[in-house]
């Protein structure tokens, strides 16, 4: 009988390793392609030749990137974009979580604070609407459009996460806090923050990827390429051209610019910036979306 | 105190609705109206100058990678600019800028929010569009008066289809660009090193073409000793079994050329037997040439993996396909990577195969797929007519250096290309390497804008014997700018030279108010029923009951709405 649970372990194991290396494989591959394609060279890459490894190793891809101006313009608006987004989501959602996190006894008016801000979650006013309004705030081509409009797009889910870590958190601390002297801000840095470390460092990371990766606001926000933050600048490298409405002048450009070599080595590098980020907060990461989740 | 947090939260969200919609009303920005008298007064001059600068904003397509601008130029500040304000002493501005699809997208936002710069280039659905939302000028008068006489000429050149696209009750509401002919016509490349090595000529009729595709797929052109080579390839994920009327250029890897050699035109409006406007894709010839698809695709001939492949030009580049249909300029396609994989890759382009009668019968393209347009209270509508008159002017007269930032720089840039200029350019190559005309007498041939500098560097890339096209002939390694340019147009614009053609041109390239409602569906239920008869996965019969759907789900009223609007 021992012996049969073992087999049945042991085929599960494999089973469950099986899946395992699966998903892990869809993971990585699609990175490790993009690897391989931005070494290769540009024939090759056109021809479809190139799979798991390069075909006629070669770095001239990333050589080119070195002279492209506008890359760098990007890459530096998505760091500004993130360094701004971060702190901005990082300061509100600390100061929004803990008076949300209070009971509605002991902070009137919270459920009213709490319903406008499930319903921005839920309902808003489109894209167009959204355009007017910056336009309006005379915030086109201003990183504070990317910074706000996107922060304030995730943070009402930040907040719920952190509030419900904060409504986890032993109520006696309060209490004995406030037995001796602690105002709330008090409470707030020098107990709630350090306890919130796992779910801080969650909703943070949520933000970096989501900065980071967000292109739409972008386009949509930036008249002018040298404002585009660096996925939008991206997306234009990969967007489909559909030749039947091209003139003369398109395509030829088309075929200068067709180089999916290159594009692969600027895709490849604008993913390594989150890949680094990640494992780091990754422990945090796993901890925090779940200690947020339970509510008693 | 529920309740009490309840209204005061409905009262909240009520007060922020309001200041919303108040505040968009006001601040709708206040239009100046158009000075009429200020406009009679002036005398139309095409080229005038005017006194005091004038603004105008656009939208521009601007590539964000790019590096043609020397140092210190911008997209806002280049050569271009600096020549219109000296010339017109017209500032321009930027309202966006984006490249591609995005512009397209970016277009449809300032559509969609009345947000709209002072003039733009649009396509045929966003010029149809703005009409209706009577968001733009009319243009009549700026055309008549301020239009120069060689853009006339070009224009009134298309048999009026250029007019026609920009024309709404009689008015016109946008400038038309005009582009060459040979976009639309679409050719047979053929490997010719295949076909010698299997001692074959290039097929003339559909009975040869079956021959020769078959020859590739079966004798092992590639010389490998696998059977793993295509005979021919047929179009990728998401593309078009055939150019219709309203996209009817630049059709890649589809089998247009095989629908006109059954004499079917699929997606063109053509004119039925009793007079009335017929949409080619109902009609028996076209039933037929499905049939002979079909066939051939049952016969393994034409690529398996047609419709579902992601890129259809990776057969063609890695040497494993021996035939496609695709118009002239396929070295700025797949035939550059092609090459450069394999030097002895000698794509050649015929205007094969032919119909019944022995004749080649290609579809005929809309000349004009940009368009002009200006915002209805804009003060000036004339200046974007000023802007083309002044860049085809000065492009005649070669002032601007496209090495210092290509003509896409130029505001609201539309192309007015004589319609022959793929013909004339193969022409003029062919005389210069003959001997019988140099360099020179080309040198005042302002309206071919490319052609002096193509001749130049000519013979740097192309070896004796001049008079063959072979690829051996050639020397890309020299100057591959020059060789793409060069051999699409001496290979793929020869056959257009070569042989005597009658294209057939749709009745109409515009849509009509009921398609808007009707076409998504109507083209859908087309390309999928197609795609399944030729691959196999329905039987040809679908096409009579596709016929029948296709009335019943409104094709029949559309057909007569263009009818009337033909009549009109």
């Amino acid at each position: 009988m021992v012996r049969d649970r073992t087999f049945g372990n042991r085929v599960t194991d494999i089973v469950l390793i099986v899946i395992l290396v699966f998903i892990t494989l869809s993971c990585v591959l699609p990175i490790w392609y993009t690897l391989s394609l931005s070494l290769s060279s540009n024939s090759a890459a056109a021809a479809g030749q190139v799979w798991l490894w390069p075909v006629d190793f070669n770095f001239n891809a990333y050589a080119q990137i070195l002279n492209d101006n506008q890359f760098f313009r990007s890459f530096w608006t998505s760091t500004e974009r993130v360094l701004l987004g971060v702190a901005l989501n990082f300061t509100m959602v600390v100061l929004m979580s803990y008076p949300l996190s209070r009971t509605a006894r002991e902070f009137k008016g919270r459920n009213v604070f709490m319903w406008i801000l499930i319903f921005t979650m839920l309902f808003n006013g489109g894209l167009i609407p959204l355009y007017l309004t910056i336009k309006e705030l005379n915030m086109l081509n201003s990183i504070w459009a990317l910074v706000l409009v996107g922060g304030a797009q995730t943070l009402v889910f930040n907040v719920i996460l952190t509030m419900n870590f904060f409504r986890n958190l032993p109520k006696e601390l309060d209490e004995a806090a406030l037995v001796d002297g602690a105002g709330p801000w008090y409470i707030l840095f020098k107990i709630y923050i350090p306890l919130a470390v796992p779910v801080l460092a969650t909703v943070s990371l949520f933000s970096i990827v989501y900065h980071w990766n967000e292109f739409l606001y972008g386009l949509i926000f930036m008249t002018r390429e040298q404002f585009y933050p660096l996925q939008t600048y991206i997306q234009q490298l990969v967007v489909s051209v559909d030749p039947s409405t091209m003139s003369e002048a398109q395509y030829r450009r088309l075929s200068e610019l067709s180089n999916r070599t290159l594009d692969a080595a600027k895709i490849f590098i604008a993913m390594l910036p989150v890949l680094l980020v990640y494992p780091f907060l990754q422990r945090f990461f796993i901890h925090g979306i779940t200690l947020g989740s339970v509510k008693e | 105190m529920k309740n009490k947090s309840r209204w005061f939260a409905l009262v909240l969200a009520c007060s922020v609705v309001l200041g919303a919609c108040s505040n968009e009303a006001n601040n709708t920005p206040a239009e100046p109206t158009p000075e009429q008298s200020a406009k009679s007064n002036e005398p139309a001059d095409p080229f005038g100058r005017y006194e005091e600068p004038v603004k105008i904003s656009i939208s521009i397509e601007v590539d964000p990678t790019d590096n043609e601008l020397p140092q210190g130029d911008t997209p806002l500040e280049n050569q271009y600019t600096r020549q219109i304000k000296e010339a017109l002493n017209v500032d321009v501005d930027h309202q966006f800028a984006a490249s591609g699809q995005n512009l397209r997208q970016r277009i449809s936002l300032a559509i969609a929010s009345n947000d709209l710069p002072d003039a733009m280039v649009v396509n045929a659905v966003e010029l149809r569009q703005m009409v209706e939302a009577d968001q733009i000028a009319d243009l009549t008068e700026v055309y008549e008066q301020y239009a120069s006489p060689d853009i006339k000429t070009i224009i009134e050149k298309t048999n009026g289809a250029a007019l026609e696209a920009v024309t709404f009750d009689g008015k016109m509401m946008a400038l038309p660009g005009v582009q060459a002919n040979a976009d639309g016509i679409h050719l047979m490349w053929i490997r010719q090193d295949w076909l010698d090595k299997l001692n074959l000529e290039p097929p003339t009729t559909m009975a040869e073409l079956e021959m020769v595709a078959r020859a590739f797929v079966e004798n092992d052109p590639d010389g490998n000793g696998q059977r793993d080579t295509i005979g021919i390839t047929g179009p990728e994920s998401g593309g078009k079994l055939y150019a219709n009327f309203l996209e009817s250029k630049n059709n890649l890897y589809g089998f247009d050329p095989v629908f006109s050699a059954h004499d079917a035109f699929p997606g063109y409006w053509l004119e039925g037997e009793d007079g009335k406007p017929v949409y080619g894709s109902i009609l028996p010839e076209t039933r037929e040439a499905l049939a002979s698809l079909r066939d051939l695709y049952a016969k393994g001939l034409i690529d398996p993996e047609m419709g579902v492949r992601n890129k259809a030009d990776e057969p063609i580049i890695a040497g494993k396909s021996g035939i496609f249909f695709a118009p002239w300029w396929m070295a700025y396609g797949p035939l550059t990577n092609a090459v450069k994989n394999n030097m002895e890759a000698n794509w050649q382009a015929y205007a094969l195969p032919l119909n019944n009668d022995g004749e080649f019968k290609p579809h005929a393209a809309t000349p004009s797929t940009e368009f002009v347009v200006v915002r209805k209270d804009y003060a000036h509508p004339e200046v974007p007519m000023k802007l083309l008159n002044n860049l085809f002017k000065n492009e005649q007269e070669n002032t601007f250096d496209p090495s210092k930032g290509g003509p896409g720089y130029y505001p609201l840039r539309v192309v007015y290309a004589p319609s022959d200029e793929i013909e004339f350019s193969v022409q003029a190559f062919r005389e210069v390497l003959s001997g019988s005309k140099t360099a020179e007498d080309f040198a005042d041939n302002k309206a071919y804008k490319l052609l002096p500098s193509d001749i130049a560097s000519l013979k740097t890339i192309k070896n004796e014997p001049y008079d063959s096209m072979d690829i051996s002939t050639w020397n890309p390694e020299a100057n591959w700018g020059a060789w793409t340019r060069t051999y699409s147009l001496m290979v793929g614009g020869g056959p257009l030279v070569d042989t005597e053609y009658n294209e057939v041109p749709s009745l109409l390239y515009e849509q009509t108010p009921l398609m808007e409602s009707r076409w998504v569906n109507l083209r859908k239920l087309e390309d999928e029923t197609f795609l399944r008869i030729i691959m196999g996965a329905a039987p040809l019969e679908t096409f009579d009951s596709f016929v029948e759907n296709w009335k019943r789900q409104g094709g029949d009223q559309i057909a007569l709405e263009v009818a009337e609007s033909l009549a009109e």
